[in-house]
């Protein structure tokens, strides 16, 4: 027998697996042949530390939980009615893949919609009142369509609002000319409103416009329109249709649309679609007792908070991080103290950073998935596969950005709070 | 009173929580187990192995005894664990639970007495050997914890994954041989000093 064939029995060898001929044989061999004696203890030595792992008990509180879930499940005898294919398609495999053409039959069928009761079908008595007065005076149309929509796009993400404003609205003859585009700036960033105020209102392009508003105003087939919205780079027609704005915008706009909405198909723990806002509040609190320093910290403390930094100087302010929950808890308490003045709640939008980092991650990830992988054909095969340094780097590289994601990630949790003592 | 699992499973089928009750608590330390060295960290296999369970509850009436309700219980989980890697292959996305995880301080601690070094030395190798699983297929990964953590035969493993007993063979083979590789890659895991660490047992009677 062949070092190689004895190998290949080696494992069932340590198992007792072989008949008594077999296995004479190998430890024949391995009596003999000091390779295969090498082979022979490492396969055993391997198996022996898998062995030696302890056994890991659920944490107590796993039971709780499980009955708990468990007992918001219908019986099995009612589970096993839902076998049918449906039942199967919405639990099985297939659920993500289904709820994604959900969603992307929503969005085509609510785009097709509007742009057909832009052209008579007439579904909506927002956009009925709308194109009724269409007809009798367009321009009429435009204004009330623009103070609807704006405001709800506004509401859902400020921060792309004012993009959009530098973008677009900040062109004077389009103000000048079209009464539409003094309404609130957000009307500016969506360019697939341009098509529709081009369209009612023919006369309001402005001349200086140039391309943008000669392409859209061009007549373009309304399932052609369709297909556009469908695109990564469009934002949602939030034209004069409210609520599909609202609904539609914030699920589109953190990050890049297309492709990692593709991925948020699943469900469970992705945070694809989560906005990440850090919290920051400033106040004035006046009246304090003497030396604030000790009724502040213990009050923070009190509500799971931590000082970050005092005053050095007059005029600066203590800095803290407090648990989101408890904010309004730890002020009401400082207000047993002094007057809270002032206060002054602003969010900054970190979804944004958030996304990029994780992107840049899972790109880290997929690479060192891949040198893996390669390292292991490289060692299948027998060879040196020299990746290790860059995998080396890679990995440190991984878990410095895992700190910084977790960093992140917690700061909807913990709200930054200002206070000027006075 | 100590019902036999198929007892237990029909009482369940007619709505018995507490008989289901029996069942979880009778399994749950193998299924935890065997989630937890397949996912490699306690959040992961606390999801999984809850995930596990609904399974089988839901299930449990298409339970027709065929094999046994171990076989047929180890057989949900295995396709559980399947399932969440795909899952997770597929949406890539990094969860919070798996950062937090990553702490030494969810690595078990072996409980005998040893000295503190020991102890560290001891928890320092099962971190390695977790590592190694960890980067096995999960093919591998699963026929291995199934074999070496859980003590199944190899007649067992063949009823768990409807396969042939020379699969089942030919695949613990090559699954222990991509671990010792994995192993000596790590380098010290297949020393002198590894050796000491792991069991030993039939081992120790080679010359």
């Amino acid at each position: 027998m062949q070092c190689h064939d004895i190998c290949e029995l080696l494992s069932a060898y340590i198992d007792g697996m072989l008949d008594s001929s077999q296995a004479a044989r190998v430890e024949e061999h391995i009596a003999s042949c000091a390779v295969c004696k090498m082979e022979y203890e490492d396969l055993r030595t391997a198996v022996d530390l898998v062995r030696g792992l302890p056994e890991v008990a659920p944490p107590p509180e796993f039971h709780d939980r499980l009955q708990q879930k468990l007992r918001s499940l219908p019986a099995p005898a009612d589970t096993n009615l839902k076998t049918g294919l449906l039942y199967k398609l919405a639990r099985g495999k297939w659920c993500g893949t289904l709820a994604a053409a959900a969603v992307i039959f929503l969005t085509v069928g609510v785009t097709a919609l509007w742009y057909n009761s832009n052209n008579g079908a007439i579904l909506d008595p927002v956009l009925q009142n709308n194109v009724e007065k269409n007809n009798q005076n367009s321009a009429d149309t435009i204004d009330k369509g623009n103070t609807v929509s704006p405001n709800a796009y506004k509401s859902m993400d400020g921060k792309k609002v004012a993009d959009g404003q530098q973008e677009y609205v900040a062109n004077p003859s389009l103000e000048e000319s079209s009464p539409a585009y003094n309404a609130p700036p957000g009307m500016g960033g969506l360019e697939k409103s341009g098509a529709l105020v081009a369209q009612s209102a023919p006369g309001t392009t402005a001349p200086g416009d140039g391309e943008q508003v000669r392409s859209l105003s061009a007549p373009v087939g309304a399932a052609d329109r369709a297909t556009k919205n469908q695109s990564p780079e469009s934002k949602h027609p939030a034209g004069d249709e409210p609520q599909l704005t609202v609904s539609a915008v914030p699920r589109a706009e953190p990050g890049d649309p297309g492709a990692k909405d593709g991925r948020a198909g699943g469900s469970g723990r992705t945070m694809e679609d989560e906005t990440i806002l850090a919290m920051e509040y400033t106040v004035t609190v006046k009246g304090l007792p003497e030396n604030p320093e000790q009724l502040l910290t213990e009050t923070a403390g009190k509500y799971g908070g931590v000082i970050e930094s005092k005053p050095v100087e007059p005029g600066q302010y203590w800095s803290m991080r407090i648990p989101a929950g408890q904010v309004e808890l730890f002020f009401d308490e400082i207000e047993k103290y002094g007057k809270v003045e002032d206060k002054c709640i602003q969010s900054n939008d970190l979804t944004a950073d958030f996304g990029r980092t994780r992107d840049k991650l899972n790109e880290l990830l997929a690479r060192e998935e891949k040198l893996l992988q390669e390292r292991g054909v490289a060692e299948d095969a027998g060879q040196k596969s020299g990746v290790d340094k860059e995998l080396s780097e890679l990995q440190e590289q991984i878990t410095t950005l895992r700190h910084v994601l977790a960093g992140m990630q917690q700061a909807p949790n913990m709200v930054t709070v200002q206070i000027m003592v006075q | 009173m100590h019902l036999p699992d198929e007892e237990l499973v029909q009482q369940s089928i007619k709505g018995d929580l507490d008989a289901f009750d029996q069942l979880v608590r009778r399994y749950e330390g193998k299924v935890y187990g065997l989630a937890y060295r397949f996912m490699g960290n306690h959040a992961d296999a606390s999801d999984l192995a809850q995930e596990t369970f609904i399974r089988i509850y839901q299930a449990l009436a298409r339970f027709r005894g065929d094999s046994s309700f171990a076989t047929w219980l180890y057989r949900i989980a295995a396709n559980a664990c399947r399932d969440e890697l795909r899952k997770r292959r597929r949406r890539r996305s990094v969860s919070m639970e798996e950062m937090m995880d990553a702490s030494p301080a969810n690595v078990p601690v072996a409980g005998d007495d040893y000295s503190p070094e020991e102890v560290a030395q001891r928890g320092e190798v099962q971190r390695q050997v977790q590592d190694c699983l960890n980067e096995l297929s999960e093919d591998h990964r699963l026929i291995l914890l199934m074999r070496e953590m859980q003590g199944m035969s190899y007649e067992e493993i063949a009823g768990v994954l409807e396969c042939s007993l020379g699969t089942v063979k030919s695949r613990i083979s090559r699954a222990r041989n991509a671990l010792k590789e994995k192993m000596r890659k790590k380098g010290e895991l297949l020393t002198r000093d590894g050796r000491l660490n792991g069991k030993g047992g039939k081992r120790s009677a080679m010359p």
